[in-house]
């Protein structure tokens, strides 16, 4: 018993040295489940269950909780971020794909595929509030800070929606490129980013004006993106090319395209490490940020796509 | 008055279903591995030979390559019992044990936009995993695909080639 407690208190601690840095949450669609990786060590330290074909995911510090949406079980996973369990399931929809947290933590928000619509949830109490009717096919998924706006990828009709959150409603449109999937805003909410795949483009929106300022090209199939822990760098996977572009944010150009893993999907960005999703090879691609050089490899589960805001931070232990 | 209404649920339900499947081929994969007791260099000899598949696999009868195993040679596979695949090699990483080549098309296979790779690693007590991954679109690219063009006979078709590939290089290597 005492030797139990002992090895019990052990590995708390070793767990408590290894998990200062970032945690990986990465949906496995081939698998059924999320693979928590540990950035720092390059480990998977657990394997969670996550309905049918998980898909999309947000990590909210605010809400301390992982959202994972799964549109083959038309539910959401909610992780507890401190016990790195699940910790509830809810109803969403037909088929959820696109998810969002406000940044108070306050509202989840998930886009219903084939429904045409945007389901708005409790976050503390995963309570059903309300749904807003959007555009066709709506996809990624990004609220504002002001914690009251999101805008939404309405894929099939080549536009972002602009969303009141508290009014339930669909309040503007705006038109991008070509059947855009993922989008995200920069911290401050004055420029959207949205990747358009058939027209293998990023159109940067200024939010205030409703407008497209740039239309920068980039790879085949833009899947994912993430911004540098400045803003000042983004990077976008091409699902089609096997390459991640880098781009100049401030000057709002294209500045490297990478070669990266096969069919890169979901990619985040924490401190100096790139991490791309390769959905052919069921893995991770650690990459320095700076230069784009592999570091090293974390194998998943199968099928990872990783479709969304998937890291958190942890807070520097004492 | 109640018929009609219930006439424009039905509607509504049918046009909400057929919506569901507006969106074309979705991408499938294929993910096959086998465990075999030779060394991972043993191995990684025997396959990473782009001009000698024919050597391990029993599908294949011959094949004739147009740059051996540099990037970018194109092999025309002879399968048994009639059919052909033109395949490019893409890519070969000697330091990861891993080769990657593209189909022209489906050839043979009731296929789309084929590619695949394959990996040897190190496995425990000095064996050899061998992983074989392949993503594709079935042949039919339109909704409503015909039996024999559909998801399931290119996941089928694909699923057959690795299994019986795997099989047959486990018994070569193992002999």
């Amino acid at each position: 018993m005492t030797r139990l407690l002992a090895a019990g208190v052990i590995s708390m601690l070793l767990a408590g040295q290894v998990l200062a840095g970032a945690l990986a949450y990465i949906t496995n669609q081939g698998s059924h489940d999320v693979s928590v990786v540990d950035v720092d060590t390059a480990r998977v330290i657990a394997t969670l269950p996550a309905g049918k074909s998980p898909a999309g995911v947000w990590v909210s510090e605010a809400a301390g909780k992982a959202f994972v949406s799964s549109p083959d079980s038309a539910g959401i996973t909610v992780i507890d971020l401190a016990s790195r369990q699940v910790v509830g399931e809810i109803p969403a929809g037909r088929s959820p794909v696109g998810i969002t947290v406000t940044p108070d933590g306050r509202r989840l928000l998930v886009a219903d595929w084939f429904s045409h619509r945007v389901l708005v949830f409790d976050a503390a109490t995963h309570a059903a509030l309300g749904e807003i009717t959007v555009g066709n096919a709506p996809a990624g998924l990004v609220a504002a800070p002001d914690n009251k706006t999101a805008y939404v990828a309405n894929r099939d009709d080549n536009a972002v929606g602009v969303l009141d959150i508290g009014a339930l409603k669909q309040i503007g449109v705006i038109a991008v490129g070509q059947h855009p999937f993922a989008l995200e805003l920069s911290d401050d909410g004055r420029t959207l980013w949205a990747l358009n795949v058939w027209s293998n483009d990023v159109s940067v929106v200024d939010t205030a004006e409703a407008r497209t300022l740039a239309t920068l090209p980039v790879g085949k199939g833009p899947y994912g993106i993430a911004f540098s822990d400045d803003g000042r760098r983004a990077y976008v996977t091409n699902q089609q090319a096997d390459s991640v572009s880098v781009i100049d944010t401030e000057q709002r150009q294209v500045i490297a395209t990478w070669p990266s893993v096969v069919y890169p999907e979901g990619v985040a960005v924490t401190g100096d490490r790139l991490l791309v999703v390769s959905w052919m090879d069921d893995q991770v691609g650690v990459f320095d940020a700076q230069t784009g050089q592999l570091r090293h490899t974390v194998d998943l589960g199968r099928n990872p796509r990783g479709f969304g805001r998937f890291i958190h931070r942890m807070p520097v232990l004492h | 008055m109640r018929a009609v209404s219930a006439f424009i649920i039905m509607l509504a339900a049918s046009l909400t279903a057929t919506f569901a499947h507006a969106h074309g081929p979705t991408r499938q994969k294929v993910f096959e591995s086998i465990t075999i007791k030779a060394s991972p260099d043993a191995v990684w000899a025997k396959v990473k030979d782009f001009t000698q598949l024919q050597g391990w696999h029993p599908a294949v009868e011959g094949s004739s390559a147009t740059n051996g195993n540099e990037i970018g040679s194109v092999r025309t596979l002879k399968l048994k019992g009639g059919g052909e695949m033109v395949e490019t090699l893409e890519s070969l990483d000697e330091g990861a044990k891993k080769f990657s080549y593209r189909a022209r098309d489906g050839g043979a296979l009731p296929v789309s936009n084929y590619s695949s790779n394959l990996t040897v690693k190190a496995a425990e007590g000095g064996t050899a995993l061998v992983e074989w991954r392949g993503a594709f679109y079935r042949k039919y690219m339109n909704n409503d695909p015909p039996k024999g063009e559909d998801d399931e006979a290119a996941l089928s078709a694909v699923t057959g080639v690795y299994k019986s590939g795997l099989d047959n290089l486990k018994a070569v290597m193992e002999k």
